[in-house]
This record gives C-alpha cells, structure tokens and sequence, in this order.
C-alpha cells in the first residue's frame, strides 16, 4: 500500500513539471546546402500558456547562421499549454559541418528573468561551389538587352513628339516677337548695308517736313542721329556714344577730306547748339544738314562689291580709303 | 519758362570774365596741372568740396594757397594727424579768468579755404566733425552756432601711397565729397619749369584779381547756365548705369559693381557740368562738360566688388566703359 502512495506521489510529481517545462523542435528539408544558400528551419515551440515567448527574429537568436526572413507565426492554444509554429530562414557563410541552434527568448509572469530556450544543434554540410580549373577564364557577362517593347517605342515617340513641339513653339515665339524690339536688339537691321538704312532714314526724315513746321531740335537731333549712326557702322566708330569733340578726331584719322571734315563738324555744331543751347538755324543751316548727310553718306559708302569682296579676301581690299 | 539763350550766353560771359584773369594769376605761380585748377574752380563754382588724391610734392597746398591769395581770402592748412581733437578743428569755449566768462575761440575752419591734409590719418570723430561743418555749413561751439564765411572751400588730400595707421573715409562720408580729383606727376617740360622757378631769387607770388563777392556772384549767375532735358537724361543714364548696369545691356559689369552713385551723384554731375561750361564761358551745357566731370565726381561714388579687385578693374575704368556705352544725346 505505500509503494502504491509512493508511484502515485511520482506520478503527480511527473506531471506537475511537465506542466512548467518548454520544448522547442526543429525540423529541416535537407542538411546539405551550399554555401550562402537559404535554410528553412521549422520550428515548434510547446511552452505553458501563461508564458511570454519571442521566437526568433534576428541573427542572435541564431548559432552559426544569420537570420534573413520569418513566415508568419502560427500559435495554438490547448488548456494551459501553447504551442507556436514558425518557418525561419536563415543562411550560412561557413563550410563543413556546421551546428545550427535556433534560440527562443521568454518571460514568466510575475518574474523579471530573461529565460532562453535553445534548440538542438542541426548538423548542416555546407559545401562551396567547385571550380573547374582545367577550363580557361570567360570575360565577364554584357548587360542583359531587355528586348523593346510596344510601350516603350510609344514613350520614345511622344518624347521626341514633344521635344518637337516646344522647339516649334519656341521658333514661332522667336519669330513673331515685336519687330520694335527687335529693330532696338540691332537684329534686323544689319542685314541692309549702313548706307542704304542712312539713305531710307534721311529720306523719311526729309518727307516729314520737320524743320518747316518749326521742329528744329527735333529736325537736327534725327539727321545728326543717323549721320552718327552711319559713321558708327560704316567705320566701326563709337560716334553713338561719343560727342562731337571726340567724333570728329576720329573721323579725320580715317583719311577724308578736310573739307568733308569740317563740314560735319560744322553740321555736328550746329545740331548741338540747337539740341543743348535752343538755338534756331536757319533754312540754309537746316538744308545744308541735309544735303551734307546724304553726300556724306553717298561718298564713302561702301559698294556692295567691295563689302563681298572684303568678305570673301579679308587680307586684301580692306582699307577705309579704297572705298572713300 | 521761355529760355534767353543769348541772354544767358552775355551773362555768362559777362560774370566768368574773371576766369582768365584768375587763371592767369594762378598760371604765375603753378606750373602745368591745369586739371586740378579747372577742379577746384568747379568747386569753388558749384559750392562743393574736392577729396584730391595724388602723392606729395605736386602743388596741392601751393594751388589752394594761390587761389586763395588771388581772391584776398582766408586760407588755413590743417594737418591731420591720429591725436588731433575735434576741438582742434572747430573751436571750444575758454575760460576767461578776468571777466568770469567762458569765450568762444573759433577753430582753423573758419576761413574761406581749408586745406586738410591728410584727411585719413585721422580717427572717424575728426573726420566727422570736418564733414558736418562741409555739409552743414556752419559749426556749433557750446549752445552758439557759427556759419563758416562764404564762399567756404575744404581741399581735402589723401595720400595714396601710405596705408598703414591711416583711418579710410567711409563711403557715406566720401559722398560728401563734390569732386575726386587723381593728380599725377608734371610732365617732363613743365617739371624743368617748375625746378627753374623755385630756384630763381624772386619766387612770383599771385595778386588779388577777384573778390569773394565776385565768386558769389558767380555762383549765381552759374544756376542760369542752361541744362536742356537730353542732357538731363544723359547724366541720369550714367548714374543709373553705376547702379543698374543691367539696364543698359553692360551685364558684364553687374557683378562688378557693389553700389552704384547716389542722388547726390547726379546732383553733383549736373552742377559740375554747368560750372564746367562756366568755366568755359558758355551759357549752356553739352555732353563734352558731362564727360569732363564725370569721372571727377562718380570715382569715389561707384565702390567695385571683390570680382572686379581680382580682375584688377577699378571704379575708373566702370565709368570708362558706362561712357562708352550710353549714347550721347
């Protein structure tokens, strides 16, 4: 009758430990791998359902191999006992026989303690990739041509389509800008020769009867405009921005005649005196501007002719006075 | 306003007789430098002062010296150095001992041409006091105010060899300045005078030919100069290119030029050019007299920018080329 006590003593003894104690299993489809190659470990946990587990999740929850990724957890409670299923795969970077413990972390209620549940060791061959020393070495591979396909052609096509587009749209604004703007840009006008623009702006200036309707200042300030607009063109010149002090310097170094010279120093004169000191010339004075700016202009224009061929044999010809 | 030109035009003529005689007279005892002279008429015209810069032994003291003499005005030379007061300068209140009371004792401004040499070597308060009286036109000792006599005419110099231990006018300071003159060295021929005259026994000293009443008069008659509108818009495009050269299609010039010429710029350059044309004894001005001053009175307004110091480009050769690309009127 005690011995019967006593197994029946052992019995509840066996039982009420098992219902504190953990298992944790691993299964593998293979132990032989190569080397970097993925690993699934199926692990089981089989713990008290009161128990807070942490399956593994990174690489020191693992001996001897490196953690990569973790198929979703699948837990099962049966009365106080849990069980937790989960796929880990892990890596090896070793060869030979390598051991491979899986590590499960957990806590107890009402107790502070970091426990660990540690696998068996899973032998795993990991071997390397053997070379084939007889053959030669081969160049390293092309880049891969992905073939094209019918959307990428349509991408191409609506970029170049588009690129096509703005330039148009850019050719058409370019062109279509306010001719003023342009004439003030210099643009337009050196297409025409600088005799023909001084001839077209004296004759305009001539056929709007100024100086006859009182509009001396205004009379003399275009004609000497434009006389000092030819010369800065004809002869490459800053007589736009200088004054008549330093024009006329200038011009006698190009070889005139002294004549010609002083004349348009006179006519310069008297246009400053009528644009800065309201003096009134007379009709001779007014006339004689005139007169002297298309001489001027028609004597020392340069031909056509002489214009090519200073373009076409810049050594040769190229002298002011040839054409003066 | 209907404008007499050939009104202005005798007027002018009438009024700016003086000018040779004075020239003359200052011709006697300065040899060459024709510039500073024309300059310091201009100045002395168009009620401004002039900052002259050039190294020494080129007749600075002995121009102003001479003009003065030549109107029978005051003259004082003040040289400026680190411990000079402001006191110094302007004056200060004495205690008088006999009568119990403090005096006023009026300091070298007071005369109708200063001369202050080497402006630079002293510290900012000096300056600042020499620079109010210059603008102001009158000097306040204790709870008096003063008003300097007329005409009133500071030379200031600086010397541009020297750096070290020297307090550099700030720009607001420099503005105040009508002119900047740069003088150079005479020339070969008018140095042999100029060694000929100051070894000879009799040393020619100027005779009074004009008098300060006539230099108001003057001043005067220089309002009527006549300044038609282009050439209004002609300094107005200068001053407006030093500060937005853009404008102007001189682009390259932007990042050159840290600040451009204040009003005050184009003040001076308008009454400069009128008492340019006075000197000339014309009754009215044209774009050569805008030209003429222009670089006497925009170099120490247009400040360069550390790009153009590396370029070796200067506030002279900006103007040159904002010169040579506005047209002239």
């Amino acid at each position: 009758m005690r011995r019967l006590h006593y197994i029946l003593l052992l019995l509840l003894l066996a039982v009420g430990l098992r219902a504190q104690s953990a298992k944790i299993d691993v299964t593998v489809d293979s132990t032989s791998y190569l080397i970097g190659d993925w690993i699934a470990l199926h692990l089981s946990v089989d713990a008290p359902a009161t128990w807070v587990l942490r399956m593994p999740s990174q690489d020191d929850d693992f001996e001897n191999a490196e953690f990569v990724s973790a198929e979703e957890l699948q837990r099962e409670s049966s009365g106080k006992r849990q069980q937790l299923r989960q796929t880990c795969i892990v890596t090896v970077f070793d060869t030979g026989r390598i051991p491979v413990k899986a590590i499960v972390r957990y806590s107890k209620p009402g107790d502070t303690t970091a426990y660990t549940l540690t696998s068996e060791a899973m032998l795993f061959d990991i071997t390397t990739v053997e070379l084939d020393t007889t053959q030669s070495f081969k160049d390293i591979r092309d880049v891969l041509h992905v073939p094209l396909t019918i959307w990428d052609y349509l991408l191409y096509a609506g970029v170049t389509i588009l690129i096509g587009l703005l330039a148009w749209f850019g050719y058409r604004w370019y062109t279509n800008r306010d001719e003023d703007e342009r004439e003030e840009e210099g643009e337009l006008e050196p297409d025409l020769p600088p005799h023909v623009i001084a001839l077209q702006a004296l004759e305009s200036i001539r056929s709007e009867q100024l100086w006859q309707n009182g509009r001396y200042k205004q009379y003399q300030s275009r004609v000497t405009d434009v006389l000092r607009a030819y010369i800065e063109r004809r002869f490459d010149l800053p007589a736009l921005e200088h004054p008549t002090s330093e024009i006329i310097p200038d011009v006698a170094l190009l070889g005139l005649d002294t004549d010609v010279v002083g004349e348009l120093e006179t006519v310069l004169r008297t246009a400053d005196l009528t644009k800065f000191a309201k003096y009134v010339p007379s009709v001779v004075e007014n006339e004689k501007a005139m007169r002297f700016s298309v001489d001027f202009v028609e004597d020392t224009k340069q031909e056509v002719a002489a214009v090519l061929s200073e373009v076409t044999t810049p050594t040769a010809g190229s002298e002011e006075a040839d054409d003066v | 306003m209907e404008v007499n030109i050939q009104e202005i035009n005798e007027r002018i003529q009438k009024e700016s007789a003086f000018i040779d005689a004075l020239r003359l007279e200052m011709g006697k005892v300065i040899i060459g430098q024709k510039g500073m002279i024309d300059r310091l008429l201009i100045g002395l015209l168009g009620d401004g002062h002039i900052l002259l810069e050039g190294v020494p032994g080129l007749a600075k003291t002995t121009a102003i010296k001479t003009l003065a003499a030549s109107m029978q005005a005051s003259f004082h030379r003040l040289q400026f150095t680190p411990d000079l007061l402001p006191a110094d300068l302007i004056g200060t209140m004495i205690y008088n001992q006999k009568t119990g009371e403090f005096q006023t004792k009026h300091g070298p401004v007071f005369a109708n041409f200063i001369l202050a040499d080497e402006i630079n070597r002293s510290p900012a308060k000096v300056q600042s006091a020499l620079l109010e009286a210059m603008q102001e036109r009158q000097v306040t000792i204790g709870e008096h105010t003063f008003a300097l006599p007329k005409p009133f005419l500071v030379m200031a110099t600086q010397n541009p060899i020297e750096q070290e231990g020297t307090y550099p006018l700030p720009e607001a300071q420099v503005d105040r300045f009508m002119l900047k003159v740069k003088i150079d060295y005479p020339a070969r021929d008018e140095e042999l005078l100029i060694m000929r005259q100051q070894i000879a026994s009799d040393v020619p000293t100027p005779n009074q030919v004009i008098s300060a009443d006539d230099v108001l008069k003057a001043r005067e008659a220089l309002h009527m100069v006549y300044m038609d509108e282009k050439i209004e818009q002609y300094i107005l495009d200068i001053v407006q290119a030093t500060r937005d050269p853009r404008q102007f299609k001189l682009e390259r010039l932007a990042n050159y030029i840290a600040y451009g010429g204040s009003p005050r710029a184009s003040i001076n350059l308008a009454i400069a050019g009128k008492a340019h044309a006075f000197i000339q004894r014309r009754g009215y001005v044209i774009p050569e007299d805008i030209r003429a001053v222009c670089f006497d009175v925009l170099r120490h307004r247009v400040a360069v920018t550390y790009e153009a110091e590396a370029e070796e480009l200067n506030s002279e050769m900006i103007i040159q080329e904002i010169l040579d690309s506005i047209e002239v009127p």
